[in-house]
């Protein structure tokens, strides 16, 4: 699905997944493109960890429904603990989780996973793609080094669209 | 009218080596003007091909992720660019995404082309790609470049190609204009000898060989010929030479032949003419003598006497007219014989004549008959030598009549003579005629047994007549008798 380019109302308290969060979802899987992850990861599925507090579970759930990525199943898990974290391709870390993020970060980093952060700050913090709202639309920041760490590698492609960030 | 064979060899072989060379560099001209277009062509369009994908590329994750922005970015890359006036990127619904520049974007003009083949017009590409990623379309670039910088280019490969094009023409007409005269020159030389050679006929004049192609081969063919020629020019003038030398030889030969023929000539004429001299005055005594025996005036004869002494005399008289004769003859033939031009009345003349040629007819039983025109008085002439030519004519005509009658016609007609004498005689034939005047011939031997007489006759008559400035005529036939016709001028000038 692709996106027009329109303002993305903020603070939705509307019944369902808002907006903002369909696009988050839908950016988040358009980063399966761009990045390539380091060997060893999970072998069946595509999967996909959700910590903390976040609107974007539901449409990530439909996500997971309705399409495949890197020609996989895509398996969306929901963690409540640190220790929860396991091998996995996209930790996504919802803006409740600023308080365990260096916790979390230490434990995702040697597995190979990109770490997806929905927080103010959470790129410079060591999050290697962070969501941001500039100008009511939204946008991402990149880590470099943040990705370098993890082993991934991510296309000058999707660099360019992106804020990157020093930590 | 212009025509080519009518040129000069030089123009002919400049003209033809200028077309040649001409048609080849235009060809060639041509042919690369148009193979750079082609390459220029291609140039652009391969050009404005790997920009496309180059652009598309790099717009892929903007397209992917809505950001119109950081498309725009991408396209503003085509700064680098001149040749493109314009860019845009559509969705994959064919919205348009971003466009470049942001202002003043090119009216396309044209439909967009359909697929990924280039499109020319109006003096622009327009070039399309589909921007994908992973199989999936996500929308698609359209690049529009403008062709000055390619027709510029084009106009000065023209500029170019036709100022080498005018460049080669003049080398090869510089060429031509020394290449030529391997050519022509010795032709031309060729052409001035033979020219040289038959102004002014001397052969002695040779064709410098200079190699040995086809000319060379005419040079030496042509000094050949002209060899010949001297050769049997100088033979034909030997042989001129010599012919002259011998005519001039023959013509000494014959004047000394002649001088000396005509002296003999003179010599016997003169001989002869002392000889009748000679032989006359012993015959007149003969003749005087015995006439005076005759007359009895010595003492009387008996008729024997008198028959034989007569024949005697006869005999004599005869002699002494042919001495006569060849006399004459032979003063005429000495050229020493002249009439003379004085006034005598030629009416008493013939009568006179006649009167002398009675007896020989009254002999013979003939008639006299004589008419003479009442016009005919005094001329001026030689008295003596008509009397002479008319007597001759008379005894001829009564020496050859038998019977019947001699006539004797003169009359003066226009200032000429004309003396007729005609007679009943035995005539002749046409083909005796011919010789008639001729000395020393008589018509046959039996004639001239029966009929004596010297057969000078006649010759001196027509001779005599000549000298006159008249003519002598003769009309017979065999049996029918003969006329004769002496005609004459009556006022002759003397000469």
């Amino acid at each position: 699905m692709l996106l027009a380019l329109q303002s993305i109302p903020c603070g939705s308290a509307e019944e369902g997944p808002s907006l903002e969060d369909k696009v988050k979802t839908a950016f988040l899987y358009k980063f399966t493109k761009y990045i390539r992850w380091p060997e060893g990861g999970p072998a069946d599925d595509f999967r996909i960890a959700v910590i903390g507090e976040s609107g974007i579970l539901g449409p990530l759930r439909e996500l997971a429904r309705e399409r495949l990525a890197d020609g996989r199943k895509i398996r969306v898990e929901r963690l409540r603990n640190v220790d929860e974290i396991g091998p996995c391709h996209i930790l996504f870390i919802a803006s409740t989780e600023r308080e365990r993020l260096r916790e979390i970060l230490k434990k995702a980093e040697p597995k190979g996973v990109l770490t997806v952060g929905d927080g103010k700050g959470f790129a410079a913090e060591g999050v290697v793609v962070n969501f941001v709202i500039v100008d009511g639309r939204v946008r991402f920041e990149i880590s470099r080094r943040a990705a370098g760490r993890s082993g991934l590698e991510i296309s000058s492609q999707l660099l360019k669209l992106a804020i990157l960030v020093k930590e | 009218m212009f025509r080519i064979r009518d040129l000069h060899i030089k123009h002919k072989l400049i003209a033809i080596q200028l077309t040649t060379a001409c048609i080849v560099l235009l060809f060639f001209g041509l042919f690369a003007f148009l193979n750079d277009l082609r390459t220029f062509r291609n140039s652009v369009v391969s050009q404005l091909t790997s920009t496309a994908n180059l652009i598309g590329g790099n717009s892929v994750s903007a397209l992917d992720f809505a950001d119109s922005a950081a498309a725009e970015k991408v396209l503003s890359s085509l700064d680098a660019e001149p040749d493109i006036v314009g860019a845009r990127i559509y969705d994959a619904l064919g919205r348009v995404f971003a466009t470049y520049p942001r202002s003043g974007f090119p009216d396309p003009g044209a439909a967009l082309p359909e697929g990924e083949a280039p499109e020319f017009s109006g003096g622009r590409v327009l070039i399309s790609r589909k921007i994908a990623l992973g199989g999936e379309t996500l929308g698609s670039l359209l690049l529009i470049s403008d062709m000055k910088r390619y027709r510029r280019a084009v106009a000065q490969n023209a500029v170019l190609a036709l100022s080498l094009l005018l460049v080669g023409v003049v080398a090869a007409f510089l060429l031509s204009m020394l290449t030529q005269k391997a050519i022509s020159e010795p032709i031309l030389r060729l052409v001035d000898a033979a020219k040289g050679i038959s102004e002014t006929g001397k052969y002695s004049f040779r064709v410098e060989k200079q190699g040995s192609d086809e000319i060379g081969m005419l040079c030496e063919t042509f000094n050949d010929m002209i060899a010949q020629v001297e050769k049997r020019e100088a033979s034909l003038q030997e042989a001129h030479a010599v012919l002259e030398e011998r005519v001039k030889e023959r013509t000494a030969q014959l004047a000394v032949a002649k001088e000396a023929a005509e002296s003999a000539d003179r010599l016997k004429s003169a001989f002869l003419a002392t000889m009748s001299h000679e032989l006359r005055t012993p015959l007149n005594s003969i003749i005087g003598f015995t006439g005076i025996l005759l007359q009895e005036l010595p003492g009387p004869l008996n008729e024997e006497q008198k028959k034989q002494l007569g024949m005697s005399k006869g005999s004599a008289e005869h002699l002494l007219e042919l001495i006569n004769d060849v006399l004459d003859i032979s003063k005429i033939e000495a050229g020493q014989l002249q009439v003379v031009v004085e006034p005598f009345d030629l009416r008493a003349a013939v009568q006179k004549t006649i009167l002398a040629a009675r007896p020989l007819a009254d002999k013979k039983g003939l008639a006299l008959e004589a008419d003479i025109a009442p016009e005919v008085g005094t001329i001026a002439g030689d008295r003596r030598r008509v009397e002479q030519v008319l007597l001759n004519l008379l005894s001829n005509a009564i020496k050859f009549t038998d019977r019947g009658r001699v006539r004797t016609e003169c009359s003066l007609r226009a200032g000429q003579v004309s003396i007729r004498v005609t007679d009943t005689g035995i005539g002749m034939r046409k083909e005796d005629m011919a010789d008639l005047f001729k000395p020393f011939r008589q018509i046959d031997a039996g004639i001239s047994r029966q009929y004596e007489g010297t057969g000078l006759g006649l010759s001196i008559c027509k001779k005599l007549v000549e000298l006159m400035d008249g003519s002598i005529r003769a009309e017979s036939a065999l049996g029918a008798g003969s006329t004769f016709s002496v005609a004459f001028p009556a006022d002759r000038k003397a000469s």
